[in-house]
């Protein structure tokens, strides 16, 4: 019998991420490894784990390590790639939290907000960099192959970039806001 | 560069977290049974055990969320590290209650109390 798969998906929305993942667990495939695309599972007894997606804090006033903190706390630690983490716990343990603590949610996409923000301004610099700095730098130099690569290369970086972060990373960011408005308005 | 993006498209949870240690609104269930609890020193696991049981298991907190909260609490002083944290715990830091917590969880019973006090002489 198989005891390992590996299967291809490519998630914008880390609820969607979550609830897939949670439903391999269900039927008996424990994640335990990605690099963003490929998702790599174990067997598992089938439901024994949940999963949750967290995303890291670099600054904190608690001064010890948020990993380690909730490690002590009874979460395990499954994978980290870039600032988003995976834990798991075992179901008979009960649920991470309480349902319907908007406090938590909010938090949560606060974090996520965060990420994808990080990966906006990073995109946006590089973005930057091609179009203020290779770009002229490739006109300024003695007609060549390379010249001719460096404009090209650049212009066509920057222009992938700025319609990756149009198409995928503003409606992202836009739909996480609007989570964060309804959650605040559910406070009220 | 952070903030100036944040000006631009806005964090509106940081907004809201922000206004709240300026005004008095009402505390979260959640910090509430912390600060309840850490009227004497717990660490993280003893806090989330202690918050479930006062709530006789209505309220379990996230270690993630409880992460969060204590670092809010710390930066507004109602708690504060207790001890050195050496010992069987290894790294484990404990927490405790400031006597700003403690009058902020006054503040709260008394205006809890009204809301009771009110519910029951005009709710019919």
């Amino acid at each position: 019998m198989k005891t390992s798969k590996i299967l291809i998906r490519w998630f914008v929305d880390f609820d969607k991420e979550e609830a897939w993942l949670n439903e391999q667990s269900a039927k008996g495939w424990g994640f335990w490894h990605t690099n963003g695309v490929i998702y790599r599972f174990k067997a598992c007894q089938p439901g024994e784990f949940i999963y949750q997606i967290d995303f890291d804090e670099k600054k904190s006033a608690v001064g010890e390590d948020y990993v380690v903190f909730r490690n002590s706390c009874g979460d395990s630690f499954v994978h980290q790639w870039k600032s988003k983490i995976y834990w798991k716990r075992k179901s008979a343990d009960g649920p991470f939290e309480t349902e319907g603590n908007t406090v938590a949610k909010l938090q949560l996409t606060s974090k996520a907000f965060n990420f994808h923000l990080r990966s906006f301004i990073g995109l946006t610099v590089i973005v930057a960099i091609a179009y203020l700095i290779l770009n002229p730098l490739g006109r300024y130099l003695p007609e060549s192959v390379f010249s001719h690569w460096l404009t090209d290369f650049s212009a066509g970086l920057s222009f992938g970039i700025l319609c990756f972060q149009m198409i995928v990373l503003l409606p992202v960011l836009t739909r996480l806001r609007k989570k964060m408005n309804s959650l605040i308005k559910q406070l009220y | 560069m952070k903030y100036i993006v944040y000006l631009c498209i806005g964090n509106r949870y940081n907004e809201w977290r922000n206004n709240m240690g300026n005004s008095n609104t009402a505390l979260t269930e959640a910090v509430y049974y912390i600060l309840l609890a850490l009227q004497e020193p717990l660490h993280g696991y003893g806090i989330m055990q202690q918050t479930s049981s006062l709530s006789n298991g209505r309220l379990s907190i996230s270690a993630g969320t409880l992460y969060g909260a204590l670092s809010n609490l710390l930066e507004k002083g109602w708690i504060t590290p207790y001890g050195e944290s050496e010992g069987q715990d290894g790294r484990r830091k404990q927490y405790q209650i400031t006597d700003a917590g403690k009058e902020v969880l006054k503040a709260e019973l008394e205006r809890l109390e009204e809301l009771v006090e009110n519910g029951r002489k005009y709710i019919k």
